[in-house]
């Protein structure tokens, strides 16, 4: 019964694991913009997740070690700076987006401006990072996050024509009025948002703290196989909401309110309530998720001691790593930079540094030392390199387009 | 450490060219008029979203805070597209002649999207409801506008 | 030492490994690996772990490695020039992890930086369950 608990709660937190403010803006945006012909990136970023993610999961559960923590011995301490600069400034930066996030959710339910919320969401994340149990974090935001499943409800509500819809999502077609470029753009932002550098770290050191071993691996694989496709579910059906409301309008995503357009305009005053607290409740744990994330990342490069689960005074430099962290986000978003902008900057960014980011992981699952015989097989090797090569070309493509399409145009 | 420094300098290189990317020119009729088309869409997507909110209201289907905020996020969109737009040198006679007639509907389309703001900071309900006709129109012309010149 | 006999690469096999304790506890990674001089023709000797920030810092770049250095000398004026370092003699086990015989409080070096942080910093802040003065309430 423990077990099946377990299962459930863990499969909830992934739904909110899956879905942060990235998929909140970019999903509808490019539900407005592309319909669902854009529906294959989710799907693919979904594939890369529950195989890395079930990676890394299954390293810290056998090894006992997260897999940030042998980066530095498998790639050697320079290339392994290269990869702790580049996914901490791109971590940095989501962190601000969703603390951004957070406190445009907030405006929304009181309409107190967003930035007079920015220092009280920093506060309050810290608050939670420093004193709150880590399961208990886990559980609760998970919950929340399930309000996001409203959007769903307003999508059935709405009674699309489902053929029409299965006709794009299994054959995508470029919109005749976009340019190839911009198609492509927002196919690599929206797989970027799904495979954020953060999530499979987090994850990794998120198993440790859980203290999962190896008899865990049927949760671990639980909450992966089906916590990760429920959150590409709800990510689609913010997509497909936005195409049948704000699409038809030619309405253009800039402001998240617009997100929450499509719930309210079909379900009304209690749907609307509901899905701000989903905004609320994804972008809050993301928040937690992606500050953890930096210190994470930052003691187990330099061999510290870590984690939630350890005494605050054994484990200083991690909790003055993630005070600074959080203060260096907090300062970007007052900074009044759009956190919408920051997150369309930061999906994409995240596409770009893709390889980078699950190169490691691939090697890790793969060392006989630390994986015995739970290490990869040769199938998921033929999956995991397959995707390593489909990582490196998103990654290529990335900026050019980026510059041609002029961010997104 | 060359590897890195070289990687550097290809990224520096990229973020320059983004900047630049970004600084807004128009050199030729061409470009001058897709960019014309591009804020009417704009503007047009700021007002659809303020009629989605007014028919949402109409619903009893929103709070009050949220049109508070999606009215003035509808209103902050429409003005920063018409004014990155207007501060554009038209590059000859009959680009300035779009401009002119573009300049008209962003006015009217500003007005109510303006109108609107203030009747959902303050709560109006009847003045949001009412406004619904001069967003129609403002959008309405847009459109044809961006049809047109497309 | 357990493991007599076996011949290891130093370089892929003990730098940058996760230094544990006797209990297990994290303490540092290798940064570096010191070593003597031995008659012609034999192999030098391994005497010591290097660790640290002066340590990882030599290895990425030599001045930037002696400027840590002298940052090290400052804040602890009786150490041994040179980096933070552990005996090789304190390995006990060598596998995926090293682990040490000592225990991490025991290793001055590797908490020093902990506990300052925790007596000047955390103490002050609210719900750290320590006292200002680094004792735990």
């Amino acid at each position: 019964m423990k077990k099946a608990l377990q299962i459930a709660l863990g499969v909830l937190t992934a739904i909110g694991g899956f879905v942060d403010i990235g998929e909140l803006v970019t999903g509808s945006e490019v539900g407005a913009r592309f319909r669902m012909n854009l529906a294959w990136a989710t799907v693919l970023s979904l594939v890369g997740i529950v195989l890395f993610a079930e990676m890394a999961g299954r390293v810290a559960a056998v090894s006992q070690r997260p897999v940030f923590d042998l980066v530095r011995e498998r790639l050697g301490p320079r290339l392994a700076m290269v990869n702790l600069l580049a996914s901490l400034l791109i971590t940095l930066a989501t962190v601000a987006a969703e603390i951004g996030g957070v406190a445009l959710a907030l405006e929304l339910a009181t309409s107190i401006n967003y930035l007079a919320w920015v220092p009280v969401v920093g506060l309050l994340v810290w608050v939670v990072v420093w004193r709150v149990n880590f399961e208990v974090m886990e559980n609760v935001f998970g919950l929340l996050g399930l309000a996001l499943v409203v959007t769903a409800v307003a999508v059935w509500q709405l009674g699309p024509d489902w053929s029409s819809v299965a006709h794009q999502v299994l054959h995508p077609a470029k919109p005749a009025n976009e340019s190839m470029a911009s198609y492509f753009y927002y196919a690599i932002a929206m797989f970027g948002a799904g495979l954020m550098p953060y999530e499979v770290f987090f994850f990794s050191s998120g198993a440790i703290e859980e203290k999962w071993t190896s008899s865990d691996l049927a949760v671990e694989r639980g909450n992966v196989l089906v916590g990760f496709p429920l959150g590409a579910g709800v990510t689609l059906s913010i997509m497909l909401g936005a195409s049948l409301v704000l699409g038809p309008q030619h309405i253009s995503v800039s402001s998240l309110y617009q997100s929450a357009l499509p719930t309210t305009v079909v379900l009304g005053k209690w749907a609307l309530i509901v899905v701000i607290i989903g905004f609320f409740a994804c972008t809050f744990g993301a928040a937690l998720e992606t500050t953890l994330s930096c210190g994470y990342s930052v003691a187990q490069y330099f061999g510290w001691q870590w984690g939630k689960m350890t005494k605050p005074k054994d484990d200083a430099r991690f909790h003055i790593t993630l005070m600074a962290c959080l203060l260096a986000a907090t300062g970007l978003v007052l900074t009044t930079f759009d956190p919408v902008k920051i997150t369309e900057f930061v999906v994409v960014f995240s596409a770009a540094a893709l390889p980078l980011t699950y190169l490691p992981v691939l090697i890790v699952a793969n060392d006989p030392g630390y994986m015995g015989d739970k290490r990869n097989s040769p199938f998921s090797n033929a999956v995991g390199f397959a995707f390593l090569a489909v990582l490196i070309v998103v990654s290529v493509a990335t900026i050019p387009l980026m510059i041609i399409t002029k961010v997104g145009g | 450490m060359r590897r890195v420094s070289r990687a550097a300098g290809v990224l520096a290189t990229a973020a320059v060219t983004l900047l630049v990317g970004c600084v807004p020119t128009a050199r030729t009729a061409g470009p001058y008029s897709a960019k014309a088309v591009r804020t009417a869409e704009a503007v047009h997507s700021a007002l659809a979203s303020d009629l989605l909110v007014v028919r949402s209201l109409r619903r009893h289907h929103t709070t009050a805070a949220y049109v508070s905020v999606a009215t003035s996020a509808a209103e902050d969109d429409g003005s920063a597209a018409a004014s990155t737009f207007l501060a554009i040198q038209p590059p000859d006679d009959q680009s300035e002649q779009l401009r002119d007639e573009l300049s008209d509907l962003l006015d009217a389309a500003e007005s109510a999207l303006g109108d609107t703001r203030i009747a959902g900071r303050r709560g109006d309900r009847g003045a949001v409801l009412a406004s619904v006709d001069a967003l129609t129109k403002a959008a309405a012309d847009l459109d044809h506008f961006a049809q047109a010149h497309s | 030492m357990e493991d007599r006999g076996r011949s290891l690469w130093a370089a892929l096999e003990l730098l940058d490994r996760q230094l544990l304790d006797c209990d297990g506890t994290p303490v540092a990674k290798v940064d570096d690996l010191e070593f003597e001089e031995a008659e012609a023709e034999e192999l030098p000797v391994l005497t010591n772990i290097l660790f640290g920030q002066a340590a990882l810092g030599r290895r990425f770049n030599r001045r930037l490695g002696r400027g840590v250095e002298m940052l090290r000398r400052v804040m602890v004026p009786v150490a041994e020039p040179g980096p933070a370092r552990i005996p090789w003699g304190a390995v006990k086990a060598i596998g995926p992890h090293l682990t040490l015989s000592l225990a991490r409080s025991d290793i001055s070096d590797a908490t020093r930086v902990d506990d300052w942080l925790t007596r000047h910093v955390l103490s002050h802040i609210p719900g750290s369950g320590i006292k200002p003065g680094g004792e735990s309430q």
